[in-house]
């Protein structure tokens, strides 16, 4: 054993030691020998590769062009077979929508949506293009609007008065009356006033001369009439007096001359281009008409005057006296030639005047007044009651109940007041704001009430030949003003901000709807150029609106629509009348 | 079988039946009263299939989905679990529903009720 082992010890020892020639352990070098690249790529699947182009059909070729050309846009619609994903869309959601649509034809589900009619009326009635916009610079909007417009009668000239916001006693403002002359303007906005003359208290009412195109007879706040003429005053006057312009408080002096009025203004007499009365009126004039008269009325009517010019005005005063004024030719003086009061003793009883009115103040005041076109005896009155009397200026009954009433300490008048011989023509059931006489027609009126109601009645007949509603087409709920046009079918009428213009003959909608951006007060219709009318409104601007022109002339035979109503109105009577007679008859013959 | 393989091959019943009933219920819709038009759009917004001329229906389609994607990012913000089912716009003359999909938008443009309402008026009296 032992020498087995060191037989092998030997060996191994010999390996060790051997020669270097003896052969190496052969084992694989792991060195690479040459070099070798195996590229493998991740596929699944075959690789394919389509090549689409993009080919249009049909080439169009089109240049830049300004002028508008409708572009036919073809829909790709897919052909059938639909895929099922559709399918299941329209299966989600056509129960929904089908649901949405029966809905909508439910009458009541219009409920929650406001009547589409009103604002069609809007979208469908015509608009009228701005002419002008007007504004003084002399008065400041926070303290004053524009209360009045007139033109003058040849249409050239308009004139604006200014009144206070609110007043909380008696009125010591001084705002002016602005005028201008369209033919020389030359921008269409901030066109200064051509002629302004400053009143000592604010303006009510007013109303051109209807003959002389610059002369104005203008009732303010603290119950005087005013005569100005722009003629005397010269273009862009300016106020040479500080004081004159100002807002201040001052109050100017009273001229009480018993004998009528004189020119007044202070050391300036003339330049300042109008005299003023005494205060007739306890209150303000809410009313002024110019009305004509022939030889024989001025006989009949006139007796202070020596020289009387053919034209007079009408006051009406809020607290319910109605005055009626000469003029000379110059019309440089007025003379108070009859004096009338509204009083409810001299109310027949028939009218169902209220408790209050008939025993405590019997007193009416009067809110508007009318003077009728071709009878200037004969005007029509509202009371702030809601009745239209029909009154009587011709009258010389006096009131002597009223004068032993007023007989008072503080009573200053003394000039006989007569009765005007009031008949009862309506009774409405809110205040008639304004009442205008019909240029056209002698016995026709319109009275607009202050919620917006237009009624077209006519003096000789019961009943309302038209009745219009203004509130139906405006957000706001008052009724500021209506007048008629220079057409006869054809009226204005101020709800809020907007100026609605009607027609008789086209039905309850207005046929021009007139925006603004503030409240207006009043509007006024150019007598010459029908299609023109101008508006004012509380922040003193004035617009000068042109109408569409289909709008701007009398269509022949316009004037047969209030013939054709009166008589109709009047048939209609006629036959009320018959059937009460014939039921009387049946009643006393049953009775026989 | 996949979309892509309906393209391959030609219509075979079942799909003239989805034609079938697709065109059945388009139908449907149109004939409610004051319907105007109806219009299904895919979820790029091209129109697939109207009842109403080409100028229209492009004019509503791109203006509704434009609505639409408003529509959907609003109540999105609002509530991210939320999502928009339909839109009802309301205009002076017409009333336009749109029911929202991830891959469709149906649009049925409908007049106002003021005809509606005038027929059932005249039939009272």
């Amino acid at each position: 054993m032992n020498e087995t082992k060191d037989n092998d010890a030997d060996k191994v020892g010999l390996n060790i030691f051997a020669d270097w020639n003896a052969e190496s352990a052969s084992f694989p070098s792991t060195w690479r020998e040459k070099r070798e690249f195996a590229s493998k790529v991740m596929q699944t699947e075959d690789i394919q590769v389509h090549h689409q182009e993009m080919q249009c059909e049909d080439d169009q070729e089109k240049a830049v062009q300004t002028d508008f050309e409708e572009i036919n846009v073809e829909v790709n619609t897919l052909q059938p077979p639909y895929p099922p994903s559709l399918f299941a869309f329209f299966t989600k959601v056509t129960d929904d929508m089908c649901r949405a649509l029966e809905e909508n034809l439910d009458p009541f589900s219009v409920e929650v949506f406001k009547d589409s009619d009103d604002l069609d009326v809007f979208a469908s009635a015509a608009r009228a293009s701005k002419e002008f916009i007007l504004r003084s610079s002399s008065v400041s909007s926070e303290m004053f609007g524009a209360s009045c417009v007139a033109w003058n009668k040849i249409g050239t000239q308009i004139a604006v008065a200014y009144c206070a916001h609110a007043h909380t006693d008696w009125c010591f403002h001084r705002a002016p009356i602005s005028s201008w002359n369209l033919r020389r303007m030359l921008n269409t906005k901030n066109n200064p006033a051509h002629v302004e003359i400053f009143l000592p208290t604010c303006v009510t009412s007013m109303e051109f001369h209807p003959f002389h195109p610059s002369v104005l007879a203008v009732g303010t706040y603290s119950g005087c009439l005013a005569i100005l003429d722009f003629s005397l005053v010269g273009d862009q006057q300016q106020p040479t007096d500080a004081k004159m312009a100002g807002k201040g408080t001052e109050k100017l002096p009273f001229y009480p001359n018993n004998q009528g009025s004189h020119f007044g203004g202070g050391e300036q007499i003339n330049d300042l281009g109008y005299f003023m009365t005494r205060p007739e009126h306890g209150l303000s004039v809410t009313s002024i008409q110019w009305v004509k008269l022939n030889s024989s009325q001025s006989r009949d009517l006139l007796s202070r005057n020596e020289n009387p010019s053919q034209f007079c005005i009408i006051t009406a005063g809020k607290e319910g006296h109605i005055c009626f004024w000469s003029t000379n030719t110059s019309n440089t003086r007025v003379f108070l030639e009859r004096k009338f009061i509204v009083w409810a003793d001299n109310i027949s009883a028939d009218v169902p005047l209220s408790l209050s009115s008939r025993c405590v103040l019997k007193q009416m005041g009067l809110v508007g007044l009318g003077a009728c076109k071709d009878d200037p005896y004969t005007c029509v009155l509202s009371t702030a009651g809601g009745f239209i009397f029909q009154a009587n200026l011709g009258s010389n009954i006096e009131a002597y109940t009223a004068m032993v009433e007023l007989k008072t300490e503080s009573s200053i008048s003394e000039e006989k007041l007569l009765d005007p011989g009031l008949v009862y023509v309506s009774q409405h059931s809110d205040c008639p704001e304004v009442i205008h006489c019909s240029p056209f027609h002698r016995d026709v009126f319109l009275v607009g009430n202050s919620n917006g109601e237009v009624l077209i009645q006519n003096m000789l007949q019961h009943g309302v030949m038209f009745k219009y509603n203004a509130r139906k087409y405006s957000h706001h709920k008052t009724l500021h003003d209506a007048k008629w046009s220079g057409r006869p079918t054809m009226f204005g009428v101020v709800m809020g901000k907007f100026v609605q213009i009607f027609d008789l003959r086209k039905g309850q909608t207005p046929i021009v709807i007139i925006p603004h951006e503030n409240m207006v007060t009043q509007i006024a219709f150019n007598e010459t150029e029908i299609g023109t009318l101008a508006s004012c409104d509380k922040e003193g601007m004035v617009h000068v609106w042109n109408l569409p022109r289909k709008y701007s002339s009398i269509e022949p035979h316009e004037l047969d629509v209030l013939i054709r109503s009166e008589n109709s109105n009047r048939q209609d009577e006629q036959d009320e009348d018959e059937n009460e007679d014939d039921e009387t008859l049946d009643e006393t013959m049953y009775q026989e | 079988m996949s979309e892509k393989e309906h393209k391959n091959s030609g219509p075979r019943i079942e799909d003239l039946m989805v034609v079938e009933k697709v065109e059945s219920i388009i139908d449907r819709i149109s004939g409610h009263k004051n319907v105007e038009g109806v219009i299904v759009c895919d979820k790029e917004g091209a129109a697939i299939q109207t009842t109403m001329d080409n100028t229209n229906t492009v004019m509503y389609a791109e203006g509704i989905r434009n609505a639409v994607i408003m529509g959907t990012s609003m109540v999105r913000d609002c509530d991210p679990t939320n999502d928009l089912l339909y839109i009802r716009i309301g205009s002076k003359k017409l009333e336009m529903l749109a029911h929202s999909d991830p891959d469709y938008l149906a649009i049925v443009i409908q007049s106002r009720i003021k005809a509606a309402k005038k027929e059932v008026e005249q039939n009272a009296i």
